[in-house]
């Protein structure tokens, strides 16, 4: 034991144990009341996409799925480093496993650290592309030039009539106005059914990316956060707080680091592959 | 308009829908529960308070009773077969208020901030609305702006007017009358003003009066005057005052009509009658400087007649 | 004063210490940097009975315009920006965090006979990020304000134009300071119970704690990310509560309500967990129906969840939902129904004395049996179309909220504040303070239901004089006067009793639970050596009865 600080647990505890066990219980609870924020907007995800379901197929299609399948690996990589890390600490008896603990945490960081790298790469594309939410969407032509190759492709059809200088200008008025009669542009340009949908779609492409935005913008503030509970860990894993007694920081932040992980599993499939 | 909520019953206003009666009854049921409860527990409360007072006859308990199962499962049980009773009754009660007949006669109804528009099937529409008595009418709600809700507490009905999806509601008039109407769900500043009135008429009457126009100009009556009763009737009041330099929601029209104004994108223009017509019909078009861009559009609305007639009565205003 | 007052002999265990928490330290910093949950609790009651004074003085300027039709004292924007500012912080501000973190804070931890509770640091965060979320809708309302009503329905919300996004996230962080809470009472509550202290030996205050602290966990990260989504609608622009941009403005009345109606039972489960204390503290007598006293709140906590559509029968949704909703809203009544039932059994047979604590009690039995009866109106399909958003809504709400949780918080605080402060207020003047309010309070909302019935709708700022709800109006308007009365009697008597008070004992009602064990006020760190428990909190004493609260030993002083 000479090379390990003993943990002494706080006042209002008996002893370790009860504290250790506090900590995890809290940790759990914390861990649910972040999956419920996250399902109140996987409920605004359900809604959208059963209101819009032809819009979302189009939408998504924009999306990146190489990007989005290499940061599944290695998030899921990092998840099993982290859990490597909690075990070097639940099995170090005397210390001698401290730069161990250190290596993985640390290879776990940089794991997220990438992540972020390929999320910024994707979302530049976004913004290049004019893929974005609400208003900022109609600000950008382009936007809708996507998608519509987008409709081109995922429903094969023509959509040469959407291109005329009149639909463009009409869509432009329709959000400067800021009107609520959200029918208006339809009923002004369409014709035909399948005409009306397709305008549907490219109308409201946005919602789509508002959803994306909002689901990976939550998601990487998590990341962000993760990542430096782990740092803090390591820290503390280089001051050799760490054994076999005395775990409890790397235990938890692990878990939320699987727990950061567990939502990319979910957000993935749904976003890119559905 | 005569006051409508002073007669009824000690609880409800009159009843002057066919379908109040069951609502009422039902409620009537619940109010009976009610004071059969209240008056067990206030009963019990009172009385174990003056009976067993902490005196020095009485320092301590008399008995240590944890619990009967018996009779808490006796007041679990009865209050749930109550409660499974009036939940029938009240489900049934709310169909029956819900789904119109087959042969129900169709009004469409606008709902904007801080009034509404009834358009019949002849392509009238009215600011109040008129319904004949003794038929069916089926309302089909829709809101340009916000969430509004149709509520005429005679009739027992409600229902809120959505942006974007069309909700519906329906009655039959029972005899000639004015109910009134509220907006109840809250729209902004004048939530409270949004109240309008149901003119319950004949059906001869209806026929009749439908066939002349519900709102066209009384016989003779000078346009101006009709202008300044059309003011109140479509809301303008609401966000338009009469005073000089008055300012609401929007600028007064003390003076308006030759007025000389700038918008807020720098362009100046005079009030003429082209002007007042398209700030009525197309008011985002040209937004007055200073002020926001929030008045509604009352194209659907406002006809030849009564523009002309609002118009007039802005004339007056100096 | 009754006998119940003097320190009774059996309970006195050896002298009493001069240092006690109030004491133990001095200065500003040492309150607003403690960890000792007693502090933080006393920190909490504090600033809840300044934000009840601004939400009351804000009824009674809601009241005062509503006197005559037209305007009275204000115009209808400042009235729709007072009557919402006056929703808001009732609600987030006094009755969510009222007695959970104020009395909760400080009675569970010793109830339970431990020194702290689980994560102290965390519970003082709670309460700087309260006091941050508090200073937000303050600054926010003298920034202009917010006028969509407490429920920030859309698209008026996302579209008006007014403080909303910072409104909602000042709510956002109250949201996470109640979270917090909540996270920390579960803990507290599996982990700290002293020895002996098993599930069926807990108070049912801290039952009812307990059952509130779940929802606060499962039910406000949904209100969290609820407003987070209006935020964005209204700085991003995202659309999906806006029809124009192809969203479901009914859909943000799902979110809403799906954190909301629970929280009502967020309001009500503490206040009936202080009900169990006061009824039988003062009839002597053991609580009838423990059990189901302790499983109807985990009951009322689970059904909770499955019930918000009723707040939205007239809507829109479809009449199957309606049927759905309206049938669980009945079933959530029963177990709120055995409550109040067994607490009026629990009198029988007693001895019962009329203190203070116990007529504030008696006032929630009565107000809250009428207010939770008059929601069966709501809850039935037929009668709601009819009453739903008019005053008989509103007297409903008052009812369960004032009636029953705010009447429950008092009762609390006249219980607990000899134990808080170790003085004694005055007994006649605490009295005729919650007759006046009682008095006061059925003056002020009883004509609610009835104009509410006859169709007075909500929120609004005007009614015609010859609609006939004027008369009821001014009643009402009177009755909040009586109200404001019967606050400012019960005001000064507590804050005299502060400097003129009696020295409290420590048990001075001869309670059972362990809180009376530690002397008033405790010392810091609760108890010199964790009590050991040996029996249920209500053994009072009939013939076999031991002689210390829950029979439990120790040595303190
Ligand atoms: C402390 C808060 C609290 C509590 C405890 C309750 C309790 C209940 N509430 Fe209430 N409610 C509110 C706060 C609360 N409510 C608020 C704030 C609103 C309005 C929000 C807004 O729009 O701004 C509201 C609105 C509201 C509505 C929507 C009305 C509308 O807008 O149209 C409904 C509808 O079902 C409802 C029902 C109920 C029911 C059935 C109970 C039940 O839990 C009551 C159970 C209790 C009893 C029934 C009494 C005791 C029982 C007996 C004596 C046994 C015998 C009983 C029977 C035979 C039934 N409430
Ligand atoms: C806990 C919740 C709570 C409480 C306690 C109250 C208390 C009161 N409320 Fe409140 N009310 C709400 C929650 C609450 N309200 C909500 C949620 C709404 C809906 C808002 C919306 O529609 O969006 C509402 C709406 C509402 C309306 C309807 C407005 C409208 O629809 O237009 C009215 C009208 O009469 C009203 C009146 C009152 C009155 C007279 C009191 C009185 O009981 C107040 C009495 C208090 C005092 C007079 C204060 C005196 C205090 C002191 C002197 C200091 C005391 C010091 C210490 C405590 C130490 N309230
Ligand atoms: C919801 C509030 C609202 C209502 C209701 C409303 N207005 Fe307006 N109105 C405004 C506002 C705000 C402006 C200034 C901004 C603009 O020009 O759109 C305005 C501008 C005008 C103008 C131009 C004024 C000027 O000084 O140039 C006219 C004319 C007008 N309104 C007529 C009407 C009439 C007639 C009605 C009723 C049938 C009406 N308004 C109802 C808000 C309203
Ligand atoms: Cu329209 Cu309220
Ligand atoms: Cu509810």
């Amino acid at each position: 034991m000479s090379t390990i600080i003993t943990h002494e647990h706080a006042h209002h505890f008996y002893d370790n144990e009860q504290q250790a066990s506090s900590a995890k219980l809290g940790m759990w609870l914390f861990l649910v009341t972040e999956v419920l924020l996250f399902s109140g907007l996987f409920v605004a995800y359900t809604v959208v996409k059963s209101l819009h379901p032809e819009m979302w197929r189009v939408a998504s299609s924009q999306l990146d799925w190489v990007m989005g399948s290499v940061n599944t690996l290695v998030l899921i990589t990092s998840s099993w480093t982290v859990a490597l890390a909690v075990r070097a600490a639940q099995t170090n008896e005397k210390g001698e496993k401290n730069s161990q603990i250190v290596g993985l945490l640390a290879f776990t960081i940089l794991c997220a650290f990438g992540f972020l790298i390929v999320k910024y790469f994707e979302y530049s594309h976004k913004i290049h592309d004019g893929l974005l939410w609400g208003k900022s969407y109609f600000n950008h032509p382009e936007a809708i030039e996507h998608l519509k190759e987008g409709i081109k492709q995922t429903f094969s059809m023509d959509v040469t009539a959407l291109s005329s200088p009149e639909f463009l200008a009409g869509l432009k008025a329709h959000t400067a106005a800021g009107t609520h009669d959200g029918q208006h542009l339809i009923h002004h340009y369409a014709s035909t059914v399948t005409y009306a949908d397709t305008l549907m779609t490219v109308e409201q492409g946005h919602l789509f990316f508002g959803v994306y935005f909002l689901l990976t913008g939550l998601h990487g503030i998590h990341v962000v956060i993760g990542m430096s509970v782990l740092a803090w860990v390591l820290v503390l894993a280089q001051k050799g707080r760490f054994y076999k007694d005395y775990y409890t920081p790397v235990e938890l932040g692990g878990l939320y680091w699987h727990l950061v992980d567990l939502i990319w599993i979910y957000l993935f499939p749904l976003l890119y592959l559905v | 308009m005569e006051s409508t909520t002073q007669t009824g019953s000690f609880w409800m206003p009159p009843q002057a829908s066919t379908t109040a009666a069951e609502v009422d009854s039902l409620f009537d049921f619940i109010m009976d529960l009610n004071y059969i409860f209240f008056a067990i527990i206030f009963a019990m409360t009172v009385y174990f308070v003056v009976k067993y007072q902490k005196t020095d006859e009485n320092p301590i308990a008399t008995s240590d009773l944890s619990h009967n199962t018996v009779w808490e499962g006796l007041w679990t049980f009865i209050p749930l077969v109550l409660c499974l009773i009036v939940f029938v009754w009240g489900f049934r009660v709310f169909l029956n208020n819900t789904v119109a007949p087959d042969n129900a006669m169709e009004i469409n109804v606008t709902a904007q901030k801080w009034s509404w528009s009834f358009k019949y099937d002849d392509g009238q529409t009215t600011s109040d609305l008129y319904a004949p008595a003794g038929q069916p009418v089926k309302l089909i709600l829709k809101s340009k702006d916000v969430l509004h809700s149709f509520y005429v507490p005679d009739f027992r009905i409600k229902s809120d007017v959505v942006p974007g999806r069309y909700t519906t509601v329906w009655f039959e008039a029972m005899k000639p009358g004015d109910h009134r109407i509220f907006c109840t769900e809250y729209c902004g500043r004048q939530h409270s003003g949004m109240y309008r009135t149901v003119h319950v008429l004949s059906a001869e009457d209806f026929a009749k009066k439908k066939s002349d126009g519900f709102e066209g100009r009384p016989e003779g009556q000078d346009p101006a005057v009709w202008g300044k009763q059309l003011y109140s009737k479509y809301g303008c009041n609401a966000c338009h005052g009469l005073e000089e330099g008055e300012v609401k929601v929007g600028p007064s029209f003390y003076g308006i009509y030759g007025r000389k104004g700038e918008t807020a994108d720098g362009q100046s223009y005079v009030a003429n009658e082209e002007y007042i017509r398209e700030s009525i019909m197309e008011p985002m078009a040209k937004i007055v400087k200073g002020y926001a861009p929030a008045m509604p559009s009352f194209k659907d609305q406002i006809g030849g007649d009564q523009m002309d007639a609002i118009i007039a009565f802005m004339k007056t205003l100096k | 004063m009754s006998s119940n007052t003097q320190a009774n002999p059996e309970y006195q265990l050896g002298e009493k210490e001069s240092t006690n928490y109030i004491n133990a330290s001095k200065g500003l910093m040492s309150w607003l940097f403690t960890i000792d949950h007693k502090r933080i609790g006393l920190m909490y009651l504090f600033t809840i009975m300044g934000t009840f004074a601004l939400g009351g003085f804000l009824a009674l300027a809601v009241r005062l315009e509503l006197f005559t039709p037209g305007q009275t004292i204000m115009g209808p924007d400042a009235y729709n920006r007072v009557f919402t500012l006056h929703g808001l912080v009732m609600v987030f501000l006094f009755i969510i965090p009222g007695i959970p973190a104020a009395l909760g804070n400080f009675v569970m931890p010793l109830m339970l006979g431990a020194k702290d509770v689980a994560f102290p640091k965390l519970n003082l965060a709670s309460f700087h990020i309260y006091v941050i979320g508090t200073v937000m809708a303050l600054y926010t309302t003298l920034d202009g304000g917010v006028d969509t009503g407490w429920t920030f329905y859309t698209p008026y919300s996302s579209t008006i134009d007014s403080q909303v996004v910072m409104m909602t996230m000042s709510a956002f962080v109250l949201g996470f300071s109640s979270i917090f809470t909540g996270l920390n009472f579960v803990v507290t509550i599996h982990k700290m119970r002293a020895p002996g202290m098993t599930w069926d030996r807990l108070p049912l205050f801290v039952w009812a704690l307990y059952a509130t602290a779940i929802i606060q966990v499962m039910a406000t990260p949904v209100l969290g990310i609820t407003l987070l989504l209006l935020a964005m609608e209204r700085v991003m622009g995202i659309g999906i509560f806006d029809p124009a941009l192809g969203g479901d403005p009914v859909l943000f009345q799902h979110f809403f309500w799906f954190y909301s109606h629970p929280a009502v039972y967020i309001m009500i489960l503490p206040g009936m967990g202080v009900m169990s204390e006061l009824i039988t503290t003062f009839s002597r007598k053991r609580i009838f129906g423990y059990r189901a006293i302790a499983l109807s709140s985990i009951a009322i906590a689970v059904i909770s969840f499955l019930v918000w559509g009723h707040h939205m029968f007239v809507s829109g949704q479809s009449a199957y939902a309606g049927m759905v909703f309206s049938f669980l809203t009945f079933l959530v009544a029963i177990p709120s129904g055995i409550k109040i039932i067994n607490w009026s059994t629990t009198l029988y047979k007693g001895a019962i004395s009329l203190d203070a604590p116990m007529v504030w009690a008696l006032s929630f039995l009565i107000l809250f049996t009428i207010g939770g009866l008059t929601g069966i109106f709501l809850g039935a399909l037929g009668t709601d179309i009819h009453l739903h958003d008019t005053y008989f809504v509103v007297a409903h709400f008052h009812y369960v909220m004032m009636g029953g949780t705010a009447m429950a918080f008092f009762g609390g605080m006249h219980y607990w504040w000899p134990k808080m402060f170790g003085k004694m207020y005055n007994e006649f003047a605490a009295r005729l303070a919650a007759w006046t309010v009682f008095v006061g309070f059925n003056v002020t909302f009883f004509p609610q239901f009835i104009m509410g019935s006859r169709g007075m709708p909500r929120r609004y700022y005007d009614y015609l004089p010859e609609s006939g709800y004027q008369i009821f109006h001014q009643i009402s308007t009177v009755g909040s006067w009586i109200l404001l009365l019967g606050m400012l009697i019960m005001a000064v008597n507590l804050f005299s009793s502060l400097k003129n008070g009696k020295e409290a004992s420590s048990n001075p009602w001869e309670a059972r639970s362990l809180e009376w064990l530690t002397q008033s006020p405790p010392i810091e760190h609760n108890f010199h050596e964790i009590p050991t428990v040996v029996e249920g909190p209500y053994e009072f004493p009939i013939a076999t009865a031991t002689a210390t609260p829950q029979g439990a030993e120790s040595s303190d002083p």
